[in-house]
């Protein structure tokens, strides 16, 4: 790097310059949707396209509550995303605390079976899904989503977690452990505070996971008396 | 000889050996797993060795390796892999690069780390269908920024999904968008990890800046990095909503993910659709192993 560039990236200089990157990268596509939406019909298919919008108009966020139940969709996706966040990583952080603590022969053929998962595209597991959802008369209920979103989550929750448990030193438990702690006592109040981040992290992802997910979500709310063939309508997108 | 003191029940369930434990701390997790997966599976490789469209009814026929001899004659399929391989081949290693330069910078001593981090979630949380649509409208020949970017800098408009080579490079621009972010927040989990420390030592041995980022950042980063890398390649297999939503002429970007919705909601064709699905399988086997033989089992 010359002597000029290396002027230029003193160091507060640098971090402006990281900030903009990552906000530009980050907040760009969304930005511009947001101002898109904000665009009349006449606007959006205008030529040249217009960067900020002249006259900004609602009619499309009208739309979106009057003529769809937007709220009610919105909270039905954040019940079934947190609730699969909850018990994903409840499960993942016992399986995990297992395959990186405990004494367990093959533990690497367990975590691959976990990890196996999620090769399985969803589209392939709708229908055995939607059948068992159906024989359970789940259908139409949060449960019918929370059970397999958890499932999915769960390779990414517990691989995150084990990296992360296998990071903390054994001798902090064993030292709880002296202390008269308990094994889980342990995990609950020394190893999870100390692995924040890896829970943090698995938890937006599983949420995240969750929240994305659409297929799913539509084939098991179908009306119990539709077809499985109505149940996988094309999606338009 | 030295008798080993029998233990009663309640020992044993308030103290149990960490073997036992183990397997007990693990039954929740494998037993979702075999009601939600391991049975839908087994249903999938059983139907790939039948006849079963849902358009023609029962009852369905066994054809042994029917379905797996008409996958392997099968242009569409052949064209469907081919395209996975080249989503994943361009995404994986370039969503790590983009997304290991967004943790670093994002890791930089910021006062206000907020925005940076929410900049950071964001392109993960919008969903990958919605990222798709959102490309698909950048990529518009018309009325996209994309074509009013390069006709402002004097260069050619491109008609992007006209092209199956250009579809694909979109296709592969906004799977990185999305999924860097991916990559950027396991990695950035993994960066603050690193000891400050590590970093002060190797500052007064005189090590330059990149010295530090090849022999302190990246070593240690390895462990975080295959496990983003496990989970991008898997889901890069089965890349479906963004080319989706991103369709280039005909079917010629299609990949096999979306050739096995095809088969299996379109044209209801289940035992097919699971055939193909048990290929997507193969090949996601294949990759994991190829990974986890990189991962050791244990620290210590």
């Amino acid at each position: 790097m010359s002597a000029g560039l290396n002027n230029f990236f003193t160091a507060k200089r640098l971090r402006w310059f990281a900030a903009a990157i990552v906000l530009l990268n980050g907040f760009f596509p969304a930005v511009w949707i947001f101002f898109t939406s904000l665009k009349g019909e006449i606007e959006l298919t205008a030529k040249p396209i217009t960067y900020w919008p002249q006259n900004p108009v609602l009619t499309n966020y009208i739309a979106a509550f009057r003529d769809q139940p937007l709220p009610g969709y919105l909270l039905n996706s954040a019940i079934v995303a947190i609730l699969s966040m909850l018990l994903s990583l409840f499960i993942s952080a016992l399986a995990a605390y297992a395959i990186a603590r405990l004494n367990l022969k093959r533990r690497n053929l367990i975590l691959t079976g976990i990890i196996a998962v999620s090769m399985f595209p969803l589209v392939t597991l709708m229908v055995p899904l939607f059948e068992i959802m159906r024989g359970l008369n789940l259908l139409n209920s949060y449960v019918a989503l929370v059970l397999p979103y958890t499932v999915l989550n769960l390779p990414i929750c517990t691989l995150v977690l084990v990296s992360f448990f296998q990071d903390i030193p054994r001798d902090i438990e064993n030292a709880a452990m002296i202390d008269g702690c308990t094994r889980m006592g342990a995990l609950w109040h020394v190893v999870m505070p100390l692995a924040a981040p890896g829970v943090f992290t698995a938890g937006i992802l599983a949420f995240v996971n969750s929240w994305d997910e659409f297929l799913l979500s539509m084939s098991m709310n179908a009306a119990e008396n539709s077809s499985i063939g109505a149940a996988f309508e094309p999606t338009t997108r | 000889m030295h008798q080993r003191p029998q233990r009663s029940l309640r020992d044993r369930i308030l103290d149990p050996s960490e073997t036992a434990l183990a397997w007990a701390l693990l039954t929740p997790a494998l037993l979702f797993i075999a009601v939600i997966v391991a049975y839908p599976v087994s249903t999938l490789i059983i139907n790939s060795f039948f006849d079963v469209r849902l358009a023609r009814g029962l009852p369905v026929t066994f054809i042994g390796f029917d379905n797996y001899a008409a996958a392997l004659a099968d242009s569409m399929f052949w064209r469907a892999v081919r395209n996975t391989l080249i989503i994943t081949f361009i995404t994986v290693p370039g969503a790590l690069v983009v997304g290991l330069g967004l943790a670093m910078l994002a890791n930089m001593p910021f006062r206000f780390r907020s925005p940076i981090r929410l900049a950071l979630l964001l392109p993960w949380a919008l969903p990958l269908a919605f990222v798709g649509l959102i490309f698909a409208w950048f990529f518009h020949s018309e009325y996209g920024i994309i074509n009013d970017l390069i006709r402002r800098f004097g260069g050619e408009p491109q008609i992007w999904f006209n092209s199956p080579g250009l579809t694909m490079m979109a296709i592969c621009m906004a799977t990185i968008w999305k999924t860097s972010s991916f990559m950027a927040l396991i990695l950035l989990a993994g960066l603050q990890t690193i000891p400050a420390s590590l970093y002060e030592a190797a500052e007064v041995d005189g090590a330059s800046k990149w010295t530090q980022f090849r022999e302190i950042t990246l070593p240690l980063l390895v462990p975080s990095m295959l496990v983003a890398l496990i989970f991008r390649t898997l889901t890069a297999i089965q890349s479906f909503d963004i080319p989706f939503s991103m369709p280039g002429p005909g079917e010629e970007s299609q990949t096999l993910a979306m050739y096995i919705q095809l088969n299996t909601v379109d044209y209801l064709d289940l035992g097919y659709g699971s055939t193909l699905a048990v290929f997507m399988f193969m090949l996601s086997m294949a990759t994991t192993w190829v990974y986890l033989r990189y991962v050791r089992g244990d620290k210590d």
